[in-house]
Order: structure tokens, then sequence, then C-alpha cells
């Protein structure tokens, strides 16, 4: 019988490095189109587009559609739901115990 | 009376009366007064972080930016959710440390962070000054969409009287619990009023947005794109966007904290900061009203009341009754949690009070005293606190560097550096609000932030280098709260 510890359950360890780093890239995305598209003449300028100015969509798709998109990779594709989960209880519990301390003293 | 005051002066009764359906009883307990008891779930908790985002200035702020600005204006829709995608990781980490080290405010979590009295004081004094000329705006921002619509002034001052009134009614009997009540009511009733709004007055005074669109890129294309390094320029344009969006990434306004402390859980936040930023995108109707204004107002056209002059153009009075309610309900219930922010830091981080009790009594008395005051200072000294208004926003950013230094990083940065770094980022801001000339209009809150940083870090090296012993540790960034209480 093997003796070595059981595996931690996939969903109850900490995100990796890895994926950590991917969030971080994918996250990367919305914030660069901010601050980078009024540089390109395309998108800044007089120009209307389905007869909207460009600049209200790079502000809107990017700025609000594009973070939602990005969030909901990184919400969807989570790995460490328990642990996050158990971290919750952990301060509920500590919560509840600093709270009985301080009414019975 | 007309039709237009009555239905303002109903409506403003309907929000005081839905705030007080918060609660049966009123509330005795400062945590489920202040926090909802950390039960909210995700509808309640999504309205009360939205509410802060929709404020007078969405009614009339927004449209009037465009007619200033132009493009420039379109800095406000980006900012909000690119600080929620840093919320998204941030605010589960500020709700568990409060729900296990008891905190209720903003100044609670930082003097904890930094086993600093001081730090505690210095912030909750900040919230305390920079928080009080921004309910002064929403009070004014409400008397003024009620002389707007009715074209009376003695109407604009007795509406604020008597809405702040309710508010205060409200708020001491069912605290955060009221706020979520009334911002059920709020979104709602904005909401349609928005899509009235931005559908019927394109069509009346222009045919549709797109022709409005049109006339603007043959009579005034500087108007459809940022340019230059001047006011309303790139840089402003940036900076404005970048200093915003640091603010709402960090919660820098204290009274962001309490939507974050009531959520049920973590997976309520997250998953609000997942949408909200969908939500975030009705801010481009007031900019589409904002460009008809110009189209038929003129660049030189009063750039606070744009949206409600033009919308009494076209909406029957009833209507615009109910447009005004919208209105006024953007400034009660911000105000509400503005109140509930103000007065919690008064009691446990600048009078602190020993016993809960004492704490819930100074509380309530705080929430009469602060709205009393602002309310006198809107009607009989309304500019007295315009300048410190300005300052609201950029010096209370300057508390991020504390806020991301708690969060992120395991070893805890000394109080004097984030005492230094805070003091000097809030010096240079007033120095630039008030004196100096800012390069290519660049926000002051940008360069004091800069500023700040170089400070924290500084001091840090030479406190570090001094003291000869590592930082001790805080266990927010590794997730674990078993920390003893410092």
């Amino acid at each position: 019988m093997s003796t070595a510890a059981p595996s931690t359950p996939h969903g109850r360890r900490k995100a990796s490095t890895a994926r950590r780093t991917l969030w971080w890239v994918v996250c990367l995305a919305p914030l660069v189109c901010a601050f980078v598209l009024q540089w390109l003449p395309i998108f800044n300028g007089p120009h209307l587009f389905l007869g909207i100015p460009t600049i209200m969509w790079w502000t809107c798709v990017p700025g609000s559609l594009m973070v939602s998109l990005v969030l909901a990779i990184v919400e969807f594709t989570r790995t460490d739901a328990d642990h996050e989960e158990r971290l919750d209880r952990e301060a509920i519990a500590l919560g509840e115990e600093r709270k009985n301390q301080g009414n019975a003293s | 009376m007309s039709v237009i005051a009555w239905v303002a002066l109903g409506g403003i009764v309907v929000i005081g009366l839905l705030g007080f359906l918060g609660r049966r009883k009123p509330d005795l307990d400062l945590a489920e007064w202040t926090v909802g008891g950390h039960k909210f779930g995700v509808a309640t908790t999504w309205l009360l972080q939205a509410g802060e985002v929709f404020t007078t200035f969405t009614f009339l702020g927004t449209a009037g930016l465009v007619v200033s600005g132009g493009a420039a204006s379109f800095y406000s829709m980006p900012y909000v959710p690119l600080g929620y995608l840093a919320l998204y990781f941030l605010a589960p980490r500020i709700w568990r440390m409060a729900r296990a080290r008891g905190h209720l405010t903003q100044a609670d979590f930082l003097e904890d962070a930094y086993s600093s009295r001081a730090v505690g004081i210095l912030v909750a004094l900040a919230g305390v000054v920079f928080l009080l000329p921004y309910l002064q705006l929403q009070i004014t921002g409400l008397g003024l969409i009620v002389q707007v619509v009715t074209g009376n002034h003695s109407m604009g001052a007795w509406s604020m009287v008597i809405a702040f009134v309710l508010v205060v009614a409200f708020v001491l009997w069912a605290g955060l619990r009221g706020v979520a009540t009334t911002a059920y009511f709020k979104d709602v009733l904005m909401i349609v009023m928005l899509f009235v709004i931005c559908i019927s007055v394109p069509i009346h005074y222009t045919g549709g947005f797109t022709s409005a669109f049109e006339v603007i890129r043959e009579k005034m294309p500087e108007m459809l794109s940022v340019r230059g390094t001047s006011e309303y320029g790139i840089p402003w344009y940036l900076s404005n966007m970048a200093i915003s969006a640091i603010g709402v990434a960090f919660a820098t306004m204290p009274h962001n904290w309490p939507p974050i402390m009531s959520a049920r859980n973590s997976t309520v936040l997250r998953r609000n900061y997942l949408w909200l930023p969908f939500y975030n995108t009705l801010i481009v109707m007031p900019l589409v009203v904002g460009y008809v204004a110009l189209v038929v107002l003129g660049s030189g056209a009063d750039p606070d009341s744009a949206l409600l002059d033009l919308a009494s153009g076209v909406l029957p009075d009833w209507l615009m009754g109910v447009a005004a309610v919208a209105g006024i309900a953007t400034a009660m219930v911000p105000s509400a949690s503005l109140l509930i922010a103000i007065s919690t830091l008064v009691s446990r981080n600048l009078a602190r009070a020993r016993s809960e009790k004492a704490q819930f009594t100074v509380t309530q008395v705080t929430v009469v005293v602060a709205t009393g005051l602002a309310l006198f200072l809107s009607i009989a000294m309304p500019d007295l606190l315009a300048n410190l208004l300005l300052l609201t926003f950029s010096g209370l950013d300057q508390l991020a560097p504390a806020i991301a230094a708690a969060l992120l990083f395991r070893r805890q940065v000394g109080a004097s550096s984030i005492l230094a770094g805070a003091l000097v980022g809030m010096a240079i801001v007033i120095g630039y609000t008030f004196w100096w000339t800012l390069p290519w209009a660049i926000s002051e809150g940008i360069i004091g932030l800069a500023a700040n940083v170089v400070v924290v870090v500084i001091v840090e090296i030479v406190r570090r280098s001094m003291s000869g012993r590592p930082a001790a540790e805080w266990p927010v960034a590794e997730g674990s709260m078993a920390g003893s209480g410092r």
C-alpha cells in the first residue's frame, strides 16, 4: 500500500503560478487597449463608425465589454474555488469567535 | 404647485419610505447597521456597488462634461471597469480581513494593517474632510434638479431640506439595509428614464443621435477626438482615467468599503465585478445626450443643466417629474452611503468610543450633525467647500499606496513610511490644486501619487536599514487570517 500523502483534490489548491501568469496576461489586454488606442489616428479622429464616433466604440468595447469577457475567462477557468471557499469559512469562523469573545468580556 | 413639483415631492417621500422598509425594527447593532451583518447576496451588493457609480454626476455631470470637453469626457466610461479588473482580485482579500478581524471602516483596516493608531486617525480624518464636500455636492445637485425642472428657486431649497430629513431618518432607522432597498428603486427608475431621455431627446431635436453626430462632424470635428496637451487633451484624458481607475481599484473612497464588507462571501463580490462593467456601459446614454446638447444649445450652454433643459422640451410634465425623481434618487441614495461612511469613521476611528453602545450613539449623532452641516452649507454658503471638493478624489487617491501595500505585500511596510508618503502626496495635490500650474494639464492626483510612492520607498529603505530587522508579516497576502490581532 502506498504511504504517500493523498494528492490535493482538484480545486482545493491555490492557483498555480502558471495560471496566475496567464490571468495577468489576459487582464492586461483591456488595460493596454484603454491606454494605447488613443494614440492611433484611426481610433482617435473625427470619424464615425456605424454613425457613432469611433472614440465611443473603443472606450466602450475595451473599457467595459472586454473587461467582463476577460474576468469571465478568469472566473470560469479557476481551479481554486474550493480553496477560496475554505478561506471564506475560516474568516467567518474567526470573526464569529472574535465577536463571541467580545460579548463574553 | 405644478404637476412636476408634486411628482418630484411625491418621489422624495416614496424614496424615504422605501428606506424605512429596510428593517422592521431600528438597528441597534453597529455591524448590522453599517454592513448589514455581512449577509448581503449578489443582487443587493450589486446595487450598492452600482449605486456608487451612478450618482448625480451621471444625470447632470456626464452630459455637461461633453458640452465642456467633447470626446475627452469619454474617460468617464472605462475607468470604473478597469478598476473592477483589480477589485475582482483584491475585494475578496478585503472582505476576508474585515470579516475575520471585525473591521467596519477603511480606517479600521489600515490601522490594523500597519498596527498604527496614527494611520487610522489620518485615514479617518481625510475621509471625513474629503467626503463632507462630496455629500454637499449631492445635496446641491438635488436642489439644482428640482430648481431646473420646476423653474422655482425656493422649491429647490425646500426639496433639499425635505429629502435630507428623510435620508437622515431612514439611515438612522435601517442603516445599510435602508440604502439597499432604496437602491433597487433608484436603479430601476434611473435606467428607465435614461432610456426614455436618450431615445426621445435625439429624435425630437436632431432626428436621431446619428444625425447629431453627423452635425458635430461637420461643424465641430474637434469634439469627436482627444487632441493636444492643453485641458481636455491626451495627457489630461490619460491621467484622469488612470487616477480614477486607481481610486476604484484600491477602493480609496471610504464609502466604497461597506458594500464590499456587506457581502455574504467573496464569491458574491467576484461575480459582481464580472458583470458590473456591462452595467457601466449605460453611461454612454448621457454622453449621447451631451452631444445633442452641443448641437442644440452650443458649447456655451450651462453644462450642469444641459440634460434636463433638453428633456424638459420633449417630455410631458408628469414624465419630467418622474425624470426629476430619478435624478433625486441618484442624490439621496449615494448620500445615505456617504453618511454611513462618515459617521462610522468618526465613531470608531476619531472619537474612539470604547463600548459598542457608545460607538453606536456617536454614529447616530454624527449622521444628524454631518447632514445638518452639509445642508446648511448647501443653502447658506454653497461655495464654501467648493475648493475642498476639488481635493476629494485626488486627495483620497493618496491612500492607494497604503491600501496596495497592505493587500499585496507579505512583509509589513512601516507606518512611518506610509504616513510620510500620504502626507507628501496630499500636500502636492493641495499645492497643484490651488497655487501651481499643472504640466500638460496632467491630473494633480497622478503627480501626488508618484511623489507618494517615491517617498514611501525611500523612507522604508531608511527605516529597514536603521532598525536592522525584517518587517513583521501581515497575513493578508497569504490569505490566512490566523495572525494575532494587532
